[in-house]
């Protein structure tokens, strides 16, 4: 049996990996901000608790954000993640995963490695360390190859056991 | 499992992690610390050793 839909989730993402620690976490991820220069990004976090530090820890940062979790109502849910698709807010903090075109880039710490081999052989793919250069060449060529509005970045948070 | 979580998340957004934000976060020395490959072949000689329960363990 084929499952097409984790064909159809992984197709025009490009993934990497970036290796840190919990206390590194956000210093790499404002190396990415500033460093990318990315329309739209959209992070995901294994905790609603984790989403909104981050969303909050964003925001001191400097950056506009948003963000979603399970916690919320749906329509709310509904609500800013309509905003974010219009352009209101440039970052979107979110738990769960979903794919579209763009770049995902994987912090990983040391626990989550038996999570990256795991997804690496569940799909079936090779997640390649970031390359030395990070700018926008990462992604240029996705955004020029693809049809779509794909000028954004999710950046994936990885961790070794999932709270909710 | 609350606690481990709660730990997390200080560490991760406690006091000192703004320090260096001035700087560029360097990817290539941290990636460095991380032989995936070795790593890969470690957990695939441990699981056949102790089965697929040692997985995330």
């Amino acid at each position: 049996e084929i499952n097409l839909m984790e064909e159809l989730t992984l197709k025009g993402i490009t993934q990497y990996y970036a290796y840190v620690t919990e206390r590194q976490k956000v210093h790499c991820l404002n190396t990415l901000f500033s460093r990318l220069q990315i329309n739209q990004s959209i992070i995901f976090c294994n905790s609603t608790q984790r989403v909104e530090l981050l969303a909050k820890k964003i925001t001191q940062l400097g950056y506009s954000c948003f963000y979603i979790h399970a916690k919320m109502m749906q329509e709310y849910r509904n609500r800013v993640f309509h905003d974010f698709r219009n352009g209101l807010c440039r970052n979107l903090v979110c738990t769960g995963r979903f794919g579209h075109l763009g770049l995902a880039i994987n912090l990983i710490t040391s626990e989550d490695r038996f999570n990256l081999k795991a997804i690496e052989d569940q799909l079936v793919t090779d997640i390649k360390p970031i390359p030395s250069s990070i700018d926008k060449s990462l992604y240029v060529a996705e955004y020029h190859s693809a049809s779509g509005d794909c000028d954004v970045e999710e950046v994936e948070e990885k961790r070794q056991q999932d709270s909710t | 499992k609350n606690g481990q979580m709660k730990h997390r998340d200080d560490e991760c957004f406690g006091d000192g992690v703004d320090d260096f934000l001035d700087t560029d976060f360097d990817f290539e020395g941290n990636l460095a610390l991380f032989d995936k490959a070795a790593v890969f072949s470690e957990i695939d000689i441990s699981e056949r050793r102790n089965g697929a329960r040692s997985r995330g363990t």
